[in-house]
């Protein structure tokens, strides 16, 4: 662990001086640091509903069994991250971010090393790399309304998904070339344990044959279920925790597929040069025990990873877990994706563009 | 522009405009020429940022879709904005403040509910549509979401105070003599409108121009909802660099080739100026 | 002039004009209307559902939210002081733009006007770095000073705008008169353009009020803007209490707008 400590120190060094003005921030540097050490654990997750659930099903127990304090910051940045860890002035502490992020900031070395001697190593579906720890799985597939389609005549894998001629209507996809591309070769019939690395010139084939029935190529996670609540949309590639906790809101009519899914998985990490490295260890290894999973998983709706916590969750919420047993379903591949998502995405939005 | 009132003081220019001076370079500027060293990959010198960007289709449509969907934000802006600036500057002072809360009002409004305000109203099922389907007698369901359309109109609702603010305020300024002689001499309104109303409320209606099309070509959260796949601005690009790629390098090329166009046509409407006077 | 003292194609421009300004403060309108429908639970908010029964539910979390409320105090506190700040430079700065000749004027101008042409996330991170090194990072002095420059390019337009509609010539008049060339400031110049003034300052306002990709750069926990919070908010899901905050935001305005419109003197028709 020292070594990482000491690599962490020489990057903040060097980009002190391209700071340039480091002679003069210097004095306030070192109080502000005096005065973070004291301080509380500092947890980035997401807000609303999602911070609500982390916050009852891990934060507060964390602190009554530990004692330590932790703040809660909305929204997971990795430019903030990347800000912190440049300007040496690293204030955060847990990043809790999806795939995407997490493998990315992996890449550019802003992970601290994990210490996993407190993990339930056995007891996890996923293992942990060296710097990332699974933390849920999220599963994406096909939402519908079951008024305007009942009886199972709504597409139920990714195949029908792009079947329009068998499933007329509008669609929305992701405007992002991750799980978009996965979703193209799963519904060109191509194995779910077989998709990496991706074929990509068939993928842009099979997208090509569907971009006329997609009215919204989506940004807004939370569009794609307004899409079809609107009436904007007749399917919709959304969430299954996110079509749960619409259809638990009472008043929409909407349902999701589990006859094919796309998994991928959301992280916890620790920054750099985190102030509080050892109590954010401590966190992370807590957040994968498998009663603090159940509980918070009761109420995020995702499948927690550790396998121990699904025998824990209410009957409410098993019916929502995606089966991640290799079958039908796919596990997005983070770590491909770190390599080789800037030069991609590029080409996914030229193509849209055309 | 020589009045009589324009003096050489330099120490009256100093100290009138060194404090503004003072906060923008110490503020602005120097964030800037850090900005500038990154997009030419600071230590490590090179133009790959620049190479990239003017190699790639991507940048060059987006550009091209900035300033397209930018210069129909501005003109429909305008439009909209300017008949509610001359109807406020017809009121009494006191409802006249009372008006400008309705103008406010879209200020208010955070931009993400407002887009879904804006799907209940244009949507398939939308208001407009259910409306139409109503007066023709038949199922209308008129496009007006997830277009270029759309995000015109979305990012109008945003921009409107910002022309209306200055044209109203060079409005007021206008002696209302100007008009009642014009009025009492016969003229048609539409000329007192024409020849004292309009040139005399125009550097309001620059100002206004100017501010809304800059504030547009920043824009990303109105296309990004509102938008079809063709609206893809360079603000987008900026954010997918700085956020999701972390490619600094590249998002600061992009806001200095902005810069750049910008200067470029701030000068050219100088010398524009320059050549008519002359 | 009253409507009756005009003659009719007065009357119909009138007409025509109030009529158009009428569709657009609709327009306008519209959305904040639908938005404030939602806050009181008349209209289903997005992935809220059915639910039509009128309820102030969402009043009572929002309210009773010490996060949130004190996200409120943050906001108006920056606003109001970067307002004031960039007022005590834009105006002497446009004075001296539009009165003085001097070399380079063109270029200081632009220079003024820098905070427009560049894309905020750009200055965002600038600044970031900047504060970091000045420990300005996670503090109201940070924000105060980011947000005056951001607003100042505004506040020099519109006064531009209202200073360049005054006649010099009444200036010149008080020079030849005598008064030094701080009189004719305070007292020819400012009362003229005091239109210009309010109207800027309750954009700087606003628009500072409402700014959040510099604050969500270098706002911190403790430091945390409405906007801010409102941002992070709805980046996992659109919650109702952003449709409560735009409508409280919108009453709090009605209500200022309308006790400034009672307590200020009711004079000729140049004040707002």
């Amino acid at each position: 662990m020292s070594h990482s400590r000491a690599v962490s120190h020489k990057v903040r060094r060097r980009n002190f001086c391209l700071g340039g003005a480091s002679a003069l921030a210097a004095p306030f540097i070192s109080r502000r640091s005096l005065a973070r050490s004291g301080g509380e654990l500092v947890f980035v997750s997401w807000g609303g509903s999602y911070h609500n659930a982390v916050r009852k099903g891990l934060v507060e127990p964390f602190m009554a069994e530990t004692g330590i304090h932790v703040t809660m910051v909305d929204t997971p940045d990795l430019a903030k991250v990347k800000a912190q860890i440049l300007s040496g002035n690293v204030e955060w502490d847990i990043f809790d971010s999806p795939g995407p992020l997490a493998a990315t900031g992996s890449r550019e070395g802003y992970w601290e090393a994990l210490d996993t001697t407190h993990f339930p190593l056995s007891e996890l579906s996923v293992q942990p790399t060296h710097d990332l720890a699974p933390f849920c799985l999220t599963a994406g597939g096909i939402a519908y309304d079951p008024r305007e389609f009942p009886d199972g005549r709504h597409p139920r894998t990714f195949a029908e998904y792009f079947d329009t001629k068998r499933f007329p209507g509008l669609r929305t996809l992701r405007n992002r070339v991750s799980e978009t591309l996965e979703v193209a070769l799963l519904a060109d019939g191509v194995a779910p344990d077989q998709l990496y690395p991706l074929d990509v010139e068939r993928g842009f084939r099979m997208l090509d044959t569907i971009k006329p029935s997609i009215i919204k190529w989506v940004e807004a996670t939370t569009q794609t279920i307004t899409m079809l609540e609107a009436g904007e949309a007749d399917f919709s590639y959304s969430y299954a925790s996110r079509v749960q906790a619409a259809q638990a809101s009472g008043g929409v009519s909407i349902d999701f597929s589990f006859a094919q899914t796309l998994n991928f998985l959301e992280y916890l990490s620790i920054l750099k040069g985190a102030p509080h490295r050892d109590e954010a260890m401590q966190f992370v290894a807590f957040a994968l025990r498998a009663d603090r999973q159940a509980a918070t998983m009761d109420m995020l709706v995702n499948r927690p990873v550790n396998e121990k916590a699904m025998g824990m969750l209410s009957e409410r919420v098993q019916r929502w877990m995606p089966d991640i047993n290799p079958g039908r379903n796919a596990l997005v591949n983070d770590a491909w994706w770190a390599q080789n998502y800037s030069g991609l995405e590029r080409r996914f939005k030229e193509w849209t563009l055309s | 522009m020589t009045t009589p009132a324009m003096t050489r003081d330099r120490t009256g220019a100093l100290c009138t405009i060194g404090p503004a001076a003072v906060f923008m370079v110490g503020i602005v500027g120097i964030p800037l020429l850090y900005i500038f060293y990154v997009s030419f990959n600071g230590l490590h010198f090179s133009f790959y940022a620049y190479v990239t960007l003017l190699s790639s289709r991507l940048f060059f449509q987006s550009l091209w879709s900035t300033f397209e969907t930018s210069i129909l934000a501005t003109v429909l802006s305008v439009l909209l904005g300017y008949p509610v600036a001359i109807h406020l500057a017809r009121q009494s002072p006191r409802r006249r403040a009372l008006m400008m809360i309705l103008v406010l009002m879209p200020f208010w409004t955070s931009i993400l509910v407002k887009s879904y305000a804006f799907t209940i109203i244009l949507g398939r099922r939308g208001l407009i549509n259910s409306a139409l389907s109503y007066l023709v007698g038949h199922k209308v369901a008129l496009p007006l979401l997830f277009n270029k359309f759309a995000v015109v109109i979305g990012m109008a609702n945003y921009l409107v105070p910002f022309v209306i603010f200055p044209v109203l305020a060079s409005l007021l300024a206008i002696d209302p003599a100007l008009g009642r002689a014009a009025t009492l001499m016969g003229a048609h309104p539409l000329r007192v409108f024409r020849q004292i109303t309009l040139p005399l409320s125009l550097p309001g209606v620059i100002a206004g121009a100017s501010s809304t099309f800059i504030i547009s070509l920043g824009f990303f959260v109105v296309p990004a909802l509102l938008g079809g796949r063709h609206d893809v601005m360079l603000a987008n690009l900026v954010d997918f660099y700085t956020r999701e790629t972390l490619d600094w390098s590249a998002a600061a090329a992009i806001g200095m080739c902005l810069l750049a166009i910008i200067g470029l046509c701030g000068v050219m409407a100088a010398t524009l100026r320059k050549v008519r006077r002359a | 002039m009253n409507l009756d003292s005009m003659d009719r194609p007065a009357r119909r421009t009138r007409y025509f004009t109030t009529g158009l300004a009428c569709v657009v403060y609709g327009f306008l309108l519209v959305p904040s209307i639908i938005v404030m429908l939602i806050s009181f639970g008349l209209i289903a908010g997005p992935g809220q559902g059915g639910g039509t029964n009128p309820t102030l539910r969402l009043y009572a979390e929002f309210l009773s939210s010490p996060a949130w409320m004190q996200s409120v105090w943050h906001s108006v506190f920056i606003a109001f002081s970067a307002t004031i700040l960039s007022l005590g430079i834009g105006i002497p700065a446009t004075y001296g733009l539009e009165r003085f000749a001097f070399p380079g004027k063109n270029l200081i101008r632009g220079m003024l006007m820098t905070p427009l042409a560049v894309p905020t996330i750009i200055i965002s991170l600038g600044i970031y770095f900047y504060f970091s090194t000045l420990g300005l990072i996670n503090s109201f002095a940070g924000l105060v000073l980011a947000h005056t420059v951001y607003v100042t390019p505004y506040v020099i337009m519109t006064l531009t705008a209202g200073i360049r509609k005054i006649d010099p010539r009444l200036e010149f008049a008080a020079q030849l008169m005598g008064a030094g060339r701080q009189r004719v400031f305070w007292c020819v110049m400012l009362p003229q353009i005091r239109p210009s003034i309010i109207a800027s300052g309750l954009f700087a306002l606003l628009m500072s009020f409402d700014e959040v990709v510099i604050a969500w750069f270098i706002s911190g926990v403790q430091t945390e803007t409405l906007p801010v919070r409102m941002y992070s908010s709805i980046q996992w899901e659109i919650s109702p209490l952003i449709a409560v905050a735009s409508t409280l935001l919108s009453a709090v305005s009605f209500l200022a707008c309308l006790v400034a419109s009672r307590v200020r003197p009711v004079e000729g028709g140049d004040s707002f």
